[in-house]
C-alpha cells in the first residue's frame, strides 16, 4: 500500500508540470497584449506607451518565452505568483485567503452527493422497478439537466426567504454552508445514484453473491459485507472526476450565494482581466483537483485488493 | 438405511420472456449418508438448477416438489430463515469457477471465519483458529499465512481448495460439488477430486458430484444419475451403469469418453444437440437423436423412475420394458 501511494505521488509531478505549462500558456495564447489588456482593465483605459512598456518590462513580457516560463515556474515553486494587477496584493495571499472556503464548499458538496447518491442508488437497485427506483432515475436526470444556479435560487427562495432557516448569502460557519453545499451536492448526487444503482445491480448478479447466499449469510449482512464494497469500486473511481465538477460548480455557487471563495474571485479576475490572479487561482484549483484524485486513487486501492497488490 | 436426502417429483419452471421454461421436469433421487451420487448430463440438462432448488436459491416460485426430505425433515415446508440455517451448515456447496465464486475484496480468512461466526456463534478468535484448521484440512500449505491473502493472489487449484474449505467448514452432512474441476487445469483436477473424496471419508458426508465428464465421476462415485432435458433418464450403481447402460443416451455418453486402452474404439460424440427447453419433442426428449427410436417413443414420455429400492438400476426408456417382456 505504501509503495502504491508513493508511486502515485511521484506520478503527480509530471501532471503538475503540465498544469503549470497550461496555466502559463493561458496568458500567452489569448489574443491581444496582456499588458495592454490589463492596463485597460485596471485603469479604465488610461494608457500611455511609456506605462505600457514599463508594465511589459515588469511582467517580463520582453524576455524569451522559455525564460518567462522558468521565472513563472520557479516563482510558483517558491510561493511567488506575482501581484494582482487590480488589487495590488500578492496573488498567493489572495488565493490562500479564499482557498479554505472553496475547499469547504466542494467537500460539503461531495459528502452530500455521496450521502444522498449512494444509499439512493443502492435501494433503487434492490427494489428494482419500484417507486424508489423510478424516483432515482428521475432525480438523476433532473440533476444532470438542472443548472446549478437555478437550484441554488430555488433553495434560497424556499429555505432562506421562505422559511428563514439558513442565510441566503455570505457569512461563515456551518449554517452558511448548508444551502450552497446542498445545491452542489444534489446536482451531483443524481449521477452517483445512477452509477451506484447499475453497479449494485451488477454485483447482485455476481457469483460470489450466490456463494454468500449458499453459505447462509442473511440478506442484510450479505449486502453490507459482500455487496457494498464491491459496488462502491466503480463509484469511487469517478469521485475524482466528480470533484472536478464540484470545483467547477463552486464558481457558480459562490457567485449565487455571494461566498468569498476562489470561484467567485476567478469570475471577478476574468472580468477585470487580472491575469496574474487568474493564473494563481487556476493553478491552485488544479492542484486541489490533482490532490483529490490522488486521494480517490488511495481509496480505490483500499477498496480493491487487486489494485493494491497488483503490479 | 434411511436416506440423507430424498427428492420426489421436483419441477422447476422459470418465468422467462419467451414463456415458462421447464428446466427440471419431475426429478426424484435419493442420497444415502456417506454416499457419492454423481449427476451427469449435457449442458442445460438441469443439473445445477436441481441443486440450487434444494438450497432455495432459485427465484421465488420457480421450484415445486412433492417432497424434499433432508436429514429426516421436509424442507419444502421450511421458511427462509430456517433454510438459511441449513445452507452452509448442513449442506455445503462448491461452485464451478472459484475465481468468480469467491468475493474478490475479502480475504480468504474472512470468507471462512464468517461461516463459524454465522452458524456456530464463535468469537473472532475462535473462528480464526477453526478457519486455520479447516484450511489445513483442505491441504492449503501454510494455512496461517493464507488467511490474509485475497482470492486473486491464489492459483486456481488453491482457490478451489479455499472454496471447498468454506463448503465443509461447518462439517455439513451433504456436500454438493457442481463441476468443481471444470475450470481447473487437468493436472489439478485429480488433486481436487482426491481431496473431496478424502474429506468425505474423514467427515462422513454424503456427496453429490455434478459433472458433464463421465471420466471425472468414474473414479469417485458410488451411484450415477444421468440427466437429459430436465429429467433423470438413467440411475444406478456406477459399475452397473457403466457396464450395461440401458438407455441409448447413456450408451452415447459412454462412447463419447476418450479411452486409452489400445483396442478401444475412437470416441464418438452423440449426433445432434439437446432440444430447446421451450420446445421439447413429445414423448421421450432424446427421441430425435436416438438411433433406436421408434414410433412408440413419441406417444408418451417414458415412465418416471423409482429412485430407490429394487431394482437399483433403472432407465426411463421404452427398451427397458421390451427387455423385461422378453425375459
Ligand atoms: N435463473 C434462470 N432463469 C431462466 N432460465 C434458467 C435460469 N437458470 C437456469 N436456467 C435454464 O435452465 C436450464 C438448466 O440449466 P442448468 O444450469 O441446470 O444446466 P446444467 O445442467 O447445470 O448445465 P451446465 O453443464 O452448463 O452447468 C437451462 O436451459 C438454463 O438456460
Ligand atoms: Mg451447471
Amino acid at each position: 500500500m505504501g509503495r502504491y501511494i508513493l508511486g502515485r505521488i511521484l506520478q503527480m509531478i509530471p501532471v503538475l508540470l503540465l498544469v503549470s505549462l497550461i496555466v502559463f500558456g493561458i496568458m500567452r495564447v489569448l489574443p491581444g497584449d496582456p499588458a495592454l489588456l490589463m492596463l485597460q482593465g485596471a485603469e479604465g483605459g488610461v494608457t500611455t506607451p511609456e506605462r505600457l512598456e514599463a508594465l511589459r518590462e515588469r511582467m517580463g513580457l520582453n524576455d524569451p518565452v522559455v525564460v518567462q516560463y522558468w521565472t513563472f515556474l520557479t516563482g510558483a515553486l517558491t510561493g511567488d505568483l506575482g501581484e494582482s494587477v487590480r488589487f495590488r496584493e500578492p496573488v498567493l495571499d489572495m488565493v490562500l485567503d479564499r482557498l479554505g472556503s472553496t475547499i469547504e464548499l466542494a467537500l460539503a458538496g461531495l459528502v452530500i452527493s455521496v450521502l444522498v447518491g449512494v444509499p439512493l442508488g443502492m435501494i433503487a437497485a434492490m427494489r428494482r422497478g419500484g417507486w424508489i427506483d423510478a424516483f432515482t432515475m428521475t432525480f438523476s436526470y433532473l440533476g444532470a439537466s438542472m443548472p446549478v444556479f437555478f437550484l441554488g435560487l430555488i433553495l434560497i427562495y424556499v429555505f432562506a426567504f421562505g422559511m428563514g432557516l439558513f442565510p441566503s448569502a455570505g457569512g461563515t460557519g456551518w449554517r452558511s454552508l448548508v444551502l450552497p453545499g446542498v445545491t452542489l451536492g444534489l446536482i451531483n448526487a443524481g449521477l452517483i445514484a445512477r452509477l451506484m444503482r447499475s453497479s449494485m445491480l451488477e454485483v447482485l448478479g455476481e457469483d460470489y453473491m450466490r456463494t454468500g447466499r449458499a453459505k447462509g449469510v442473511p440478506p442484510g449482512l450479505l449486502l453490507r459485507r459482500h455487496g457494498i464494497k464491491n459496488a462502491l469500486i466503480p463509484v469511487v473511481t469517478i469521485l475524482g472526476l466528480q470533484f472536478g465538477n464540484m470545483l467547477a460548480g463552486t464558481v457558480v455557487t459562490e457567485t449565487v450565494f455571494s461566498r468569498p471563495g476562489i470561484g467567485r474571485m476567478i469570475v471577478t479576475a476574468i472580468l477585470a482581466k487580472d491575469y496574474p490572479l487568474i493564473q494563481g487561482a487556476v493553478l491552485f484549483l488544479s492542484i486541489i483537483y490533482v490532490t483529490a484524485n490522488l486521494l480517490v486513487d488511495i481509496a480505490y486501492a483500499w477498496l480493491d485488493p487487486r489494485i493494491r497488490y497488483g503490479d | 438405511m434411511s436416506a440423507l436426502l430424498s427428492i420426489r417429483d421436483l419441477e422447476v419452471t422459470f418465468a422467462t420472456e419467451a414463456g415458462p421454461l421447464p428446466a427440471v421436469q419431475g426429478v426424484s433421487l435419493d442420497v444415502a449418508p456417506g454416499e457419492t451420487l454423481a449427476i451427469v448430463g449435457e449442458s442445460g440438462s438441469g443439473k445445477s438448477v436441481t441443486m440450487l432448488s434444494l438450497l432455495g436459491l432459485l427465484p421465488a416460485g420457480a421450484a415445486r416438489a412433492r417432497q424434499v426430505v433432508f436429514d429426516g425433515q421436509d424442507i419444502t415446508a421450511l421458511d427462509e430463515a430456517r433454510l438459511r440455517g441449513l445452507r452452509g451448515r448442513e449442506i455445503g456447496i462448491v461452485f464451478q469457477d472459484p475465481m468468480t465464486s469467491l468475493n474478490p475484496v475479502l480475504t480468504v480468512g474472512r470468507q471462512l471465519t464468517e461461516m463459524f461466526e454465522l452458524h456456530q456463534g464463535l468469537s473472532r478468535g475462535a473462528a480464526r483458529a477453526a478457519a486455520v484448521e479447516t484450511l489445513s484440512l483442505v491441504g492449503m500449505p501454510s494455512p496461517k499465512e493464507r488467511m490474509a491473502t485475497y482470492p486473486h493472489q491464489l492459483s486456481g487449484g488453491m482457490r478451489q481448495r479455499a472454496m471447498i474449505a468454506i463448503a465443509v467448514a461447518c462439517r455439513p452432512k451433504l456436500l454438493i460439488a457442481d463441476e468443481p474441476t471444470t475450470a481447473l487445469d487437468v493436472t489439478i483436477q485429480a488433486q481436487i477430486l482426491d481431496l473431496i473424496a478424502r474429506i468425505q471419508e474423514e467427515l462422513g458426508m454424503g456427496v453429490i458430484m455434478i459433472s458433464h465428464d463421465l471420466g471425472v465421476v468414474a473414479g469417485v462415485a458410488d451411484r450415477i444419475a444421468v440427466m437429459y432435458a430436465g429429467r433423470i433418464v438413467e440411475i444406478g450403481p456406477i459399475d452397473a451403469v457403466f457396464d450395461a447402460p440401458r438407455m441409448p443416451y447413456t450408451s452415447g455418453l459412454l462412447a463419447s469418453v476418450p479411452r486409452y486402452d489400445l483396442d478401444a474404439d475412437m470416441p464418438r460424440s452423440i449426433p445432434g444437440t439437446p432440444p430447446d427447453p421451450l420446445a421439447r419433442p413429445s414423448g421421450c426428449a432424446f427421441r430425435p437423436r436416438c438411433a433406436e427410436a421408434r414410433a412408440a417413443c413419441a406417444a408418451s414420455p417414458p415412465p418416471a423412475l423409482r429412485p430407490a429400492g429394487p431394482p437399483p438400476h433403472e432407465a426411463a426408456c421404452i427398451l427397458v420394458g421390451e427387455e423385461r417382456e422378453r425375459t
